[in-house]
């Protein structure tokens, strides 16, 4: 059975209802995929293959009991995602990476920060509502071949470009046929845009990736990027 | 200059944040904070996520220091492995060891169908080279070559080895002798290194190339039987033909003689006459010709009966004046009574520890 069908994520959600029988079947058929998962993360900081494998098998099952198909993320991209978010936490709960410049450490101030040293606290999905929404955004992004951490850094940073970024973007998130257009056909619709914002096929296609995140970042539930975008905007014209 | 941002996302080195000004950028990933959390941090440090300046010296030092180890890995293990010297030992089935620098063996190559029965029955890889030849001993013995009365040791080795010198010329001089098989044994060894690869072209091991050489030298046919089918008298002249043209050490009834011209002979010279009223006419120690030649050993007599009669173990002088002469030559003693005058004796045990050098046991 192909591990993204949707048969597979139907089987999902009937183990997720407590069907042992099911879900040992979905681990005994996903071993392999499990096991690729395991290489591909024991090699950085976590040496022992069986402990990692272990891990693996625990976000696995996290994956199986979260897994909402409604999401209309494929249960092996979110599945993958759990995996890695769960292996990073791992690994700052038991600080098997090192922390690499105590400089960068002293100048970031966490606002509203707890300042217990409780060691969950390093848990950076710790939140699972705020990590689903994260995963959804990342699978959007994928759909285009991209991600967060592919596009940091590639914003324009001329205030001008940024302004029809933002423009560009909410139309974009704004109209819900144009937005599950674009994911539909994985691509954004730069002639529908030009016309309906007034901005040049050319200034469009230079920045999509940039005005496809906004998009995508906007018509999320995390409500304080919309009010980053409404101040920047404000600021802006 | 601080700013405000969003972690969206947080992986083991860096988290990507959604900054106020509306910039995705990357950080490094401070220990406390999770996804969805704003934070106020340096734009100095943010703007640009310095992990690769960091890591980057880091990381060419780490892998230079790991070439550098597994340069001096590989190429150890390359010179440990390098063919240093081979023995072969032939009966009928004939055997040929390699040996690295250590005298270990490092491949074993059996000559013909026999031995490779043979061999497949024991470890020989790991051993030393006399601990590989008894067991190749043992084992003929044990599968039907127990009546074998000559055994064959040959050695391709560098000229200046004189402690695997030294350990072949004990084997010689000890031969092979047990409850069920008491056999002479024949070393010969050379510095040749070409001979291997003619001995491989004729497909012979380098003892049978060597009695090749021999025989065809001594105007006798070559037979591969020769070495247990040879009469007497056939025998007598190859084994003169040996002694001419290698360093040879053979028991009971024949002394080691060195008459290789070229060769540097920094071993031991030794004599063991077995027969107790054996006459024993011409236990030579020979100094090398090679006029450059030095001889840094001491030479060994080893009279095992008092009633020997010991004439003439002389010492050659070498042939060119210019050489330089360290040690002690055999004595000559002046009756059957004579003081021991060597200063090593052959172990009568070939793998016995040697040496006056202390070099190795």
């Amino acid at each position: 059975m192909p591990l993204s069908s949707p048969v597979c994520d139907s089987l999902v959600v009937e183990a997720k209802k407590g069907d042992a029988f099911l879900r040992q079947r979905l681990v005994t058929e996903w071993t392999s995929w499990l096991h690729k998962q395991a290489r591909k993360c024991s090699h950085n900081g976590i040496s022992d293959f069986d402990e990692t494998y272990r891990l693996v098998l625990s976000a696995f099952h996290s994956a199986v009991d979260r897994y909402d198909p409604e999401s209309g993320i494929p249960f092996e991209f979110y599945a993958a995602q759990i995996i890695r978010n769960h292996l990073t936490d791992w690994r700052r709960l038991h600080q098997t990476t090192p922390v690499e410049n105590n400089q960068t450490q002293s100048n970031i101030t966490l606002i509203n920060a707890q300042t217990s040293d409780d060691p969950r606290q390093r848990l950076a999905y710790g939140d699972k509502n705020m990590q689903d929404s994260i995963i959804k955004i990342e699978y959007q992004l994928s759909l285009f071949n991209t991600s967060l951490a592919k596009l940091a850094n590639h914003f324009p940073k001329k205030p001008d470009d940024m302004q029809k970024c933002i423009k560009l973007a909410k139309a974009l998130g704004s109209s819900e046929t144009l937005f599950n257009q674009s994911l539909l056909e994985r691509k954004l619709p730069i002639q529908s845009l030009s016309e309906i914002c007034n901005v040049p096929t050319v200034s469009i296609k230079r920045h999509r990736y940039c005005v496809l995140c906004l998009a995508i970042l906007l018509s999320s539930n995390l409500l304080l990027i919309r009010s980053y975008v409404e101040i920047m905007e404000r600021e802006l014209s | 200059m601080k700013e405000q941002g969003i972690v969206l996302s947080v992986n083991d080195h860096s988290a990507v944040i959604f900054t106020k000004t509306c910039q995705l950028i990357e950080i490094v990933a401070p220990p406390n904070i999770s996804v969805g959390q704003e934070i106020v941090y340096s734009k100095d440090n943010s703007a640009h996520f310095d992990k690769p300046r960091i890591k980057t010296p880091l990381l060419v030092a780490t892998m230079a220091l790991a070439a550098l180890f597994i340069g001096i890995f590989m190429s150890q293990s390359i010179f440990n492995n390098r063919t240093y010297a081979i023995i072969s030992v032939d009966i009928n089935p004939s055997v040929q060891f390699l040996l690295n620098k250590d005298l270990v063996i490092t491949e074993v190559k059996a000559m013909n169908s026999d031995a490779a029965k043979l061999i497949s029955e024991e470890v020989y890889r790991g051993l030393t080279w006399q601990n590989g030849v008894d067991q190749w001993f043992d084992v003929l013995e044990n599968h039907g070559y127990e009546s074998s009365e000559r055994i064959l040791v040959a050695a391709v080795l560098p000229n200046d080895d004189a402690e695997l010198k030294y350990q072949l010329a004990a084997l010689g001089e000890s031969g092979y002798e047990s409850e069920a098989m008491k056999a002479q044994v024949l070393v010969v060894y050379s510095d040749d290194f070409d001979l291997p690869e003619k001995a491989a072209n004729s497909n012979l091991s380098i003892g049978m190339q060597i009695l090749k050489n021999s025989s065809e030298s001594s105007g006798i046919e070559w037979d591969p039987s020769v070495l247990k089918n040879a009469d007497s008298q056939d025998w007598l002249l190859i084994t003169e033909a040996l002694e001419r043209d290698y360093n040879v050490s053979v028991n009971p009834s024949r002394s080691s003689v060195t008459s290789n011209s070229n060769a540097t002979q920094t071993s031991p010279q030794t004599t063991a006459p077995s027969n107790s009223n054996a006459t024993q006419t011409s236990p030579q120690a020979t100094a090398p010709s090679n006029s450059n030649a030095t001889q840094t050993s001491p030479q060994a007599t080893e009279p095992s009966n008092s009633n020997a009669t010991q004439t003439s173990p002389q010492a050659t002088e070498p042939s060119n004046s210019n050489a330089t002469q360290t040690s002690p030559q055999a004595t000559e003693p002046s009756n059957s009574n004579a003081t021991q005058t060597t200063q090593k004796e052959i172990p009568s045990n070939p793998n016995a520890t040697k040496n006056s050098n202390g070099n190795k046991g």
